[in-house]
């Protein structure tokens, strides 16, 4: 018995010939579906492939049409490739890792529509919401926002202090004076009053008309009935005290009133009024959400990669699963994903940028390299020159990624804002992401011989009027700082513009907001009028009680007095019984 | 399956010596395993193709251990984890992926690694055991067990399939 059988090398082979004949075939295929579904799963957004070829002798692959849809907006593309091809290491794919010696990507664009809705993972806003939230674009917008509301419609949606506060103080003066009502009638019952009076004549009539044996009974009732009284007054001086605090409480509730119409006033002329310092916030708001809006997206695309791209610092977190277990990663000496260089063609603003990416790994630590990426294009009919330069560095403890940009000359007329009909405009800034989330950035931009054309807004006088203001404007200025980090960061926007809506502003409005001014006070008195004095009645009702309380205190006063009278008259009574003309009795 | 099962009786009731039915299963036994899609599978296939082993008890083999694996499967991470990530070890490690093969292999995968050292020490036990079954079995049991009815039968069917024609 032969212990090898070398027929068996021939079936070996031929199986090992339908399994590559089966992979030639289908091959392009399969790779094509892991990425488009390993893809978007990793990327959490739909990616597609128009198509794939590999050349597995010229280890190279050829995709077409790739797009990686917007996880904001399932109608959008974040980015799109008419064509890429990888001239991979094959050596290294022996290795497990992903060597691209040249990379060449062409027709890069950003922010396309697509033609068919993207399937977005759940939880993630459908497309129409998103696109209409992204009409409101960049740019100079119709200044929509530069009507001026009736007093009634601001006061319809905003919330007045004076009110608020006016029936709070309503509400405590009220309990107040419930609390005090409550109080009178357990303590202050006027049948107790009644009672001693009574208590006090039957007792005098007692002693008027009783004999001698009569007064030591007296005397003692007299002082137990004094007693009584006295502990009443103490009690009544005591709760007249009490009370005392409560009203002042209650006057200075009131008092605090007083100034909220005035206040509440001017927090609504502030917010509504369209005075000539309103003008500088006019132009933050009409920049800042437009500029945040796109900022958000570049953090969001930002937060995305940057995981992929810093693995030595952040190595992806495995967790065991029956059937795959866990790759252990031992001492690296090169990264598990390099790409070398890259030839990279940008269509921005309909015109073609070439740039060129070096050295993009997942582990810049151990590649000691980081990766650079630069645009770069000279004068053509969109712009006199363009320079955007990008380095991502994470070879050292702490990241440190910069973008700078440069433009000059750029045309203003096809920049798609449709507000812009003329001009030219040059660009330049800088911006510093350290640690991945600290920012600090400045970027400017001059516009000059800029002509702007604002859609005409029909009954809006105040924004027709800006508009035409803006129409002559020849130069802009405009320079935005951006500090804090990517959670929370603030834009500082600076223009000469600020000032030039302003100046709009303070010759057309001024006149109509006095009238406006007025009128918000009338309507804000008119809607706190009620809350004001309805404190206030509460607030006499309170005082009222204390007259209650005054009229008790000196009522048992005086019964006090006439008691402390009887019983000192029987008390001298007690040394000799007093007889007419002065007279004693010697017993 | 059935198939199969017949051709492991027939094997066992013909002329091939114990270690290639042994041998055949052992091999299965490794590669039922450990996971399926590793290029070291593909070295133990083409040595399963030249040695003249027995291929349905390597089938037959792999069905059953890959089932036995699913359920070691924790065992396998285990193992696979505490010899890659013993401390006195790294250096080895260190050196013995800095071999590219080794990474290709995925040997550095808890799983793989842990089903490896357990299949290759589980089947050379194996391989005994079974030859000496087969030595028992073909000493005591075959001689009874042809003169069961049924066998006999299936015996008759084989022999009138391949008379006929049909039949593999």
């Amino acid at each position: 018995m032969k212990i090898f059988r070398w027929q068996g090398v021939f079936a070996f082979a031929l199986i090992g010939a339908l399994v590559g004949v089966f992979l030639i075939l289908f091959l392009d295929g399969m790779i094509e579906r892991a990425i488009e579904e390993k893809g978007s799963d990793a990327a959490k957004t739909q990616i597609d492939i128009g198509s794939l070829t590999t050349s597995v002798f010229a280890q190279a692959i050829t995709l077409s049409s790739i797009e990686v849809a917007n996880p904001d907006n399932n109608l959008e593309n974040l980015i799109q490739f008419e064509s890429l091809s990888l001239d991979l290491d094959g050596a290294q794919a022996v290795s497990r890792k992903i060597v691209i010696d040249e990379l060449q990507a062409h027709g890069i664009r950003l922010n396309q529509k697509r033609t068919h809705p993207a399937q977005l993972p759940e939880g993630v806003k459908s497309g129409q919401d998103a696109a209409s939230a992204d009409q409101k674009a960049f740019g100079l917008p119709g200044l929509d926002g530069l009507s001026m509301k009736s007093p009634e419609e601001i006061l319809k949606s905003e919330k007045l202090e004076t009110l608020e506060a006016g029936n709070r103080a309503k509400k405590i003066i009220d309990d107040l004076k419930t609390k005090w009502e409550k109080k009178f009638a357990d303590d202050l019952n006027p049948n107790a009053l009644e009672e001693t009076k009574q208590k006090l004549a039957e007792l005098q009539n007692k002693v008027k008309g009783g004999g001698l044996t009569e007064i030591p009974q007296a005397l003692k009732e007299f002082q137990t009935l004094q007693k009584d009284i006295q502990d009443r007054v103490d009690r009544i001086t005591s709760m007249k005290s009490e009370l005392q605090k409560d009203i002042q409480m209650a006057k200075q509730q009131v008092a605090d009133l007083k100034n909220l119409p005035q206040k509440d006033f001017e927090r609504l002329k502030n917010k509504y009024s369209m005075n000539p310092e309103g003008g500088k916030n006019i132009l933050g708001s009409m920049l800042e959400g437009p500029l945040k809006e796109k900022l958000d997206k570049a953090w969001k695309a930002y937060k995305m990669i940057s995981p992929y791209l810093n693995r030595g610092k952040s190595p992806a977190e495995q967790v065991y699963v029956r059937g795959k277990g866990i790759d252990i990663a031992f001492a690296k000496t090169s990264p598990d994903f390099l790409l070398k260089h890259g030839d990279l063609s940008l269509i921005l603003f309909d015109t073609e940028v070439k740039g060129e990416l070096k050295d993009l790994s997942d582990n810049q630590q151990v590649y000691g390299k980081p990766a650079r990426m630069n645009f770069q294009s000279d004068k053509n009919e969109k712009f006199d020159s363009f320079k955007l330069n990008v380095t991502m560095d994470k070879t050292g403890p702490q990241s440190q990624d910069t973008l700078a940009l440069n433009i000059q000359g750029l045309n203003l007329q096809n920049t798609g804002q449709a507000e812009l009909k003329g001009g030219s405009a040059k660009v330049t800034g800088q911006l510093t992401i350290a640690d991945e989330n600290n920012l600090k950035g400045n970027f400017k931009a001059v516009l000059d011989r800029v002509s702007l054309s604002i859609p005409e807004q029909k009954g809006n006088e105040l924004a027709n009027t800006i508009a035409q203001s803006l129409s002559s404007i020849d130069q802009i200025n405009i320079s935005v700082g951006i500090s804090g980090t990517i959670e929370s960061y603030q834009l500082d926007i600076k223009s000469n513009l600020s000032e030039i809506i302003s100046k709009a502003i303070k010759n057309v409005i001024g006149d109509k907001m006095k009238g406006f001014e007025s009128s918000l006070m009338s309507a804000i008195q008119s809607q706190t009028g009620d809350a004001l004095s309805g404190a206030n009645g509460s607030l006499s009702g309170l005082l009222g009680q204390n007259k209650i309380l005054s009229n008790s205190g000196s009522a048992y006063g005086g019964l006090l007095g006439e008691a402390k009278g009887g019983a000192s008259s029987l008390g001298k009574s007690k040394g000799g019984l007093s007889l007419p003309g002065g007279f004693k009795l010697p017993f | 399956m059935i198939r199969q099962a017949l051709k492991v009786f027939k094997a066992l009731n013909s002329n091939e010596k114990p270690w290639q039915l042994s041998l055949g299963l052992a091999f299965g036994s490794i590669i039922g395993l450990m996971p399926l899609w590793t290029p070291h599978n593909i070295v133990l296939l083409f040595l399963a193709f030249i040695i003249n082993l027995n291929f349905s008890l390597l089938i037959i083999g792999f069905f059953i251990f890959s089932g036995i694996a699913y359920i070691l499967d924790p065992l396998f991470h285990q193992i696979g984890l505490a010899v890659l990530t013993s401390s006195g070890m790294q250096e080895f490690w260190n050196g013995f992926f800095s071999n590219s093969l080794f990474l290709f292999d995925r040997l550095n995968n808890t799983l793989i690694m842990g089903s490896l050292i357990f299949s290759l020490i589980s089947a050379v036990p194996l391989f005994f055991l079974i030859n000496f079954l087969i030595r028992k079995y073909r000493e005591y049991l075959k001689g009874l067990l042809e003169k069961v009815p049924l066998l006999k039968s299936l015996k008759l069917a084989k022999a009138f399939d391949t008379f006929s024609g049909g039949g593999s």
